[in-house]
């Protein structure tokens, strides 16, 4: 599936407030739709296809129907258990059926919205970046994507003075780096492995790209928070963590390395997204195993955090 | 004592750069001592002090009150029994036990009877009681037949107002059947003359010829109580002089007779010591709180009096900070021996055995510089020692406070057990100055009670909780042509028509109705502050209370006939973002979309929102904004409900107008106990989605569960509002998961929130940090969870004390993460 997308209008799913961990200080951290990889570890998931989706909890239906007849596109039939199966070739996301459901069983993740829109909802936020040294975090899926309508919010936001930043996992070409960098303060650039073999096994594309941009960016002089997300015995052997951090310390302005340890919180939005979850059986980080492995980090040199 | 490595204390301290102690520590071994003991006992009821104001009523029968009131406490003062509790520094007993309430006929007596086999069987505030108690307690009821308080009120209560309480619009709280309380006492002043200095007035006083009855009759009744506080005092040094003597324990024996010595010497002037500048602080809030019982007596600033004795015991070395922090600590805990009863319809608007103590550090002084000294830190750090309801602990901040301030306050509130509460003198300032107070003046505010601000000293009775007004119930009649649904009652009509058939052309219309009901019910409420206070003149007549405040001696008057130098009321009004939200739904789904008619919203509210259809309006309903989103189209309806009320005010006067107070008007509030749980249970269905018996909202928050966009966006809302018009106090609660605050950089940011709040013109914040997982555990395993304190409202209370109802809705409310 190709991003179509209008420069002058944007696909978010949420404005998150009082973000703490996306960058320094309090932060409204946007987030748009839409992104090349397919992590097997993704903890937005809802986030990854570059059109609005429907979401169905289970628990919350009644089984009565009421969708089904409020869809027009025919997207909406009952599976051989009497749930709800949705067509997502038909389903373009209108939210006809989600307005209908008396049990709110239903949601839209994903809103088309413009520049002038989310310019305003983050600066309502204008006095707790002030109190906190925070901003405006892109984030996504991946907002690079969408670099053009980034570039104009992020330009209003320069215009306020207020702090911006990048949260990308670089896997776009350097033009879209280039629309969007004169109007951002900090990149935060995740590094999912270094070995290109594995990172394909992982992501679904191979690592090249990612690390050609991140050696631009600091080429570019600018300021970057690497981010490695741990996962349990997929990128987290000594050999992999060094990899990465052999490609880091090549990087003249990384300020801070960012250790984002495995979580299962994304996992109830697979399921309503009628998605399978790919890593059902692994287990979270001991303190001990995560402790062994920011003691590894830390001896690059580099300040090190666990969770940004 | 567990002392701290440097590495874990918050910041340099100003001035106790020495300081041993750290959040969350072991603390003193003593203090865990005091403190174990005093939780062990069960709150009882103790009926010694009714018995003796009993014989002393009885002999004075036919005296002007106010004499007859001094002659009772100097009689219970001099007869009650007294005892020094194990390891303590600070004496001085309330009851024949810890914990336990004595009784105050004089305001009410028969619903003591009436629920003497009930007290022990409640599901909150429980108190014990022997079979001797009860019999004691029966045996004076007939005396009290025709004279009290309770009574007087109730007889002078018109039809009308009495029909208004039958509806649950208003609710006349304590203050129709129990004394005001609700003084700061002027502590500078106590402090630098002693109860002797202060008799010394009164004497200077009675010696003039120009006295009129009222001011002879004030004079000699607060000689007799400021000589009876006296001889209290010095019956604890003959105590503590015979304890000592049968003491064997060295320590212990010395620590007694310096308890003889301070008591000895106390009120004869300016206090010699801290230790005894403590004493005087506690006696004058206890004794106040056996010569009336009225609540939240409040200690006012602090850190300002006590530091000057604070400073001189160190400058002279006598005192370390580690003394000083324990003996703080002694003080703190000693207040939680204080107790009071109150009815069960009562308790319910304000459970959890409250005292509303409020003590206020920090803040601008009155000459616009910082007054934040090295007691302001001792008393957070005491704070986290104590660990109990009382003192209710406030700290006031401002640009002009020092970051170490912000950063122990926000290591306290870590602490999650719901203090320090936080004002902003940037706005609290402003909303003083708006009631025509001078700067200068409003510059030393402190909190009394629990939001409610006053000038500590200079104050009349009650800043805040007269009357309260239930604006849920007022909506709901008048969205039912002014009738109440559940009583029947109907007082006025919204179309000059009987019966509750009503139809609104405009958003106009509905608002227009609500401003003449609210008008109508407030103008009621004036009426009842009236009746109450007309009486409490008479029954809670305070010679000892009023001579602590400025300018009662001057005057020769109570507090209650004009002594204050200010006086201002204000009423609780309940349920204010609630009627903004159920009038943004009916605003936008009746007349701006016409997705539904007025017809189908009452009747989806009459029904409950129960039924298919029904439900589909309650799911367009829940879809208009709400307070606490930070959205300007219900955040201004908010707004305008605010305002409707403070417009009201400027035309009405308390009972004081014209007899010297500056002031004598009326203030908005919205402290409000947890009265917005049992007021929620007399509500029907409201526009905004909720449904019938849930609670309103609290205080200033968003509904329980409304606010969805995190803290910022609650914060954004609050500002909203005319908080620099809330001189009555404006009262935020959020509740945060303890993973918010973890960790010095997460710290930071919450500091940077609190910052934040202040800039954005907020006038107070406080704050649950807990799991909502652990506050359901304890609602299952009370047991397990002895210690757990929670932000009920204004005020802090031990979780397990709550009823259910309270419970639930403190879990209910909106639990902010960091994400």
């Amino acid at each position: 599936m190709l991003p179509m997308y209008n420069p002058a209008r944007g696909l978010i799913s949420t404005v998150q407030k009082y973000s703490t961990k996306d960058g320094p200080g309090i932060r409204d951290t946007v987030f748009f739709k839409g992104c090349p990889l397919g992590c097997l570890w993704c903890s937005n998931p809802e986030l990854i296809r570059p059109v609005p989706d429907l979401l169905y909890s289970r628990e919350k239906c009644a089984h009565c129907g009421t969708c089904l007849s409020a869809c027009l596109k025919e997207a909406l039939s009952f599976d051989e258990e009497g749930y709800v199966w949705v067509d997502r070739l038909k389903c373009d996301g209108c939210g006809e059926c989600v307005q209908a459901c008396p049990n709110s069983a239903l949601e839209i993740a994903g809103k088309f919205v413009t520049v002038e829109e989310v310019t305003k909802e983050v600066l309502k936020d204008r006095v707790f970046y002030q109190t906190s040294n925070g901003g405006v975090t892109f984030s996504g899926g991946e907002p690079l994507w969408q670099a053009g309508f980034v570039a104009q919010v992020a330009r209003n936001l320069k215009n306020e003075g207020i702090h911006t930043a990048l949260d990308t996992a670089g896997h776009v070409g350097w033009c879209r780096f280039e629309e969007v960098l004169p109007y951002i303060d900090l990149v935060l650039y995740d590094i999912k492995a270094a070995d290109h073999n594995l990172h394909r096994q992982l992501t679904g594309q191979e690592n090249d790209v990612i690390i050609m941009n991140a050696q631009l960016l600091a080429q570019h002089g600018m300021p970057m928070h690497v981010r490695l997300v741990l996962i349990p015995g997929l990128n987290d052997s000594d050999a992999e963590i060094k990899g990465r951090m052999q490609i880091v310390s090549e990087l003249a302005t990384v300020q801070q390395v960012d250790l984002l340890p495995y979580h299962r919180y994304g996992i109830g939005k697979y399921a309503r997204l009628g998605l399978d979850y790919p890593l059902l059986d692994l287990p979270e980080y001991s303190e001990e195993r995560l402790a062994e492995i920011e003691a590894l980090v830390r001896s690059y040199g580099i300040k090190t955090t666990i969770g940004g | 004592m567990v002392t701290a490595k440097p590495e874990q204390l918050s910041s340099a301290i100003p001035g106790i750069e020495n300081m041993l102690y750290e959040y969350g520590g072991e603390g003193f071994p003593r203090v865990r001592r005091v403190r174990a003991e005093l939780m062990a006992a069960v709150p009882a009821i103790c009926p010694e002090r009714a018995l003796l104001i009993t014989e002393s009523y009885r002999e004075t029968e036919g005296q002007p009150m106010v004499l007859r009131r001094a002659k009772a406490l100097e009689r219970i003062l001099a007869n009650m029994s007294i005892f020094i509790e194990k390891d303590q520094l600070i004496v001085g007993n309330q009851a024949g036990q810890v914990r336990a309430a004595p009784i105050f006929p004089e305001y009410s007596i028969d619903w003591v009877i009436e629920e003497l086999d009930q007290f022990e069987k409640r599901s909150g505030d429980v108190f014990t009681i022997t079979e001797d108690t009860k019999d004691k307690l029966r045996s004076i009821q007939a005396f009290w037949q025709g004279k009290t308080h309770q009574e007087a009120v109730y007889a002078d209560i018109s039809d009308i107002n009495m029909a208004a309480q039958q509806q649950n619009v208003i609710h006349r709280g304590g203050i129709s059947m129990s004394g005001d309380g609700h003084i700061i006492p002027n502590h500078d002043k106590v402090l630098a003359l002693g109860y002797r200095g202060l008799q010394q007035q009164v004497q200077e006083n009675l010696k003039r010829t120009d006295l009129n009855e009222e001011q002879r009759d004030f004079y000699q009744a607060a000689e007799i109580s400021l000589g009876a506080a006296i001889h209290f005092a010095r019956r604890y040094a003959k105590l503590a002089t015979k304890l000592a003597g049968l003491e064997s324990d060295p320590q212990r024996k010395a620590e007694l007779e310096q308890i003889a010595g301070v008591n000895t010497r106390i009120f004869e002037g300016k206090a010699q010591t801290f230790h005894e500048a403590l004493q005087v602080v506690y006696y004058c809030h206890l004794i106040m709180m056996i010569e009336s019982n009225g609540h939240s007596f409040s200690f006012g600033r602090f850190d300002q009096y006590i530091y000057p004795y604070y400073q001189a015991d160190i400058d002279a070395g006598r005192l370390t900070n580690q003394q000083a922090l324990e003996l703080i600590t002694l003080f703190f805990i000693k207040l939680n021996s204080l107790n009071k009863v109150r009815p069960w319809d009562h308790t319910e608007f304000g459970v959890g055995y409250p005292l509303y103590s409020n003590l206020m550090v920090g803040g601008m002084k009155a000459d616009g510089l910082d007054g934040t000294n090295p007691v302001t830190y001792l008393s957070l750090r005491a704070m986290d020692l104590t660990r109990l309801p009382e003192p209710n602990l406030s700290v006031r901040y401002w640009a002009g406070s020092p970051r170490a301030l912000l950063n122990e306050s926000a290591r306290l509130i870590r602490e999650g057990f719901g203090m320090p509460a936080l004002f902003a003198d940037e706005t609290v300032i402003p909303a003083m100055m708006s009631i025509g107070l001078p700067e200068e003046v409003a510059r030393d505010y402190a909190s009394m009670g629990c939001v409610e601000v006053a000038i500590p000293g200079r104050w009349g009775h009650r800043a805040t909780g007269m009357t309260y007004i239930n604006f849920g119930k007022i909506l709901e009649i008048v969205l039912n042509n002014g009738t109440d649904p559940a009583s029947g009652i109907q007082l006025m009509s919204v179309n000059g028509q009987p019966g509750r058939d009503v139809h609104f052309n405009s958003y106009d219309e509905v608002w227009q109705a609500w401003k003449k009901f609210l008008k109508f019910y407030t103008d009621l409420a004036v009426e009842s502050d009236a009746i109450c206070d007309r009486h409490l003149k008479v029954f809670d007549a305070d010679p000892f209370g009023s001579s602590l405040v400025d300018n009662s001696i001057e005057r020769g008057k109570t507090l209650k006939n004009g002594g204050g130098e200010f006086d201002f009321v204000s009423q609780s009004t309940i349920g204010t973002s609630i009627i903004g939200d159920a009038l943004a739904v009916v605003k936008k789904l009746v007349f701006e979309d016409r997705t539904i008619t007025f017809e189908q919203l009452r009747a989806a509210l009459d029904a409950n929102w129960q039924g298919v259809q029904n439900q589909k309006i309650r799911k367009l309903a829940l879809a208009v904004p709400k307070f606490g989103n930070d959205e300007d189209y219900v955040d201004e309806i908010v707004a305008d409900v605010y305002t409707s009320y403070l417009d009201l005010l400027p035309g009405y006067h308390n009972a004081r107008f014209g007899q010297g107070p500056i002031g004598c008007g009326y203030t908005m509030s919205t402290s409000n106990i947890s009265s917005y749980v049992p007021y929620g249970m007399d509500v029907g269905a409201t526009p905004d989605g909720r449904y019938y018996g849930q609670p309103v909202n609290e205080g200033a928050s968003p509904c329980l569960g409304a606010d969805k966009q995190g803290p910022t966006a609650v914060l954004k809302s609050v500002s909203k509002l005319p908080n620099q018009r809330m001189a009555g106090g404006q009262l935020l609660n959020m509740k945060f998961s303890p993973n918010v605050l973890k960790g010095d950089d997460n710290l930071e940011k919450f500091i940077a929130l609190l910052e934040a709040n202040r800039l954005l013109g907020n006038f107070h914040i406080q704050f649950n940090i807990v799991d909502s997982a652990e506050l359901r555990d304890a609602r299952l395993h009370p047991e397990k969870h002895p210690n757990l304190m929670v932000r009920v409202a204004g005020y802090c209370a031990l979780f397990t004390s709550l009823i259910p109802e309270v419970q639930d809705a403190i879990i209910a409310r909106t639990e902010q993460q960091g994400l």
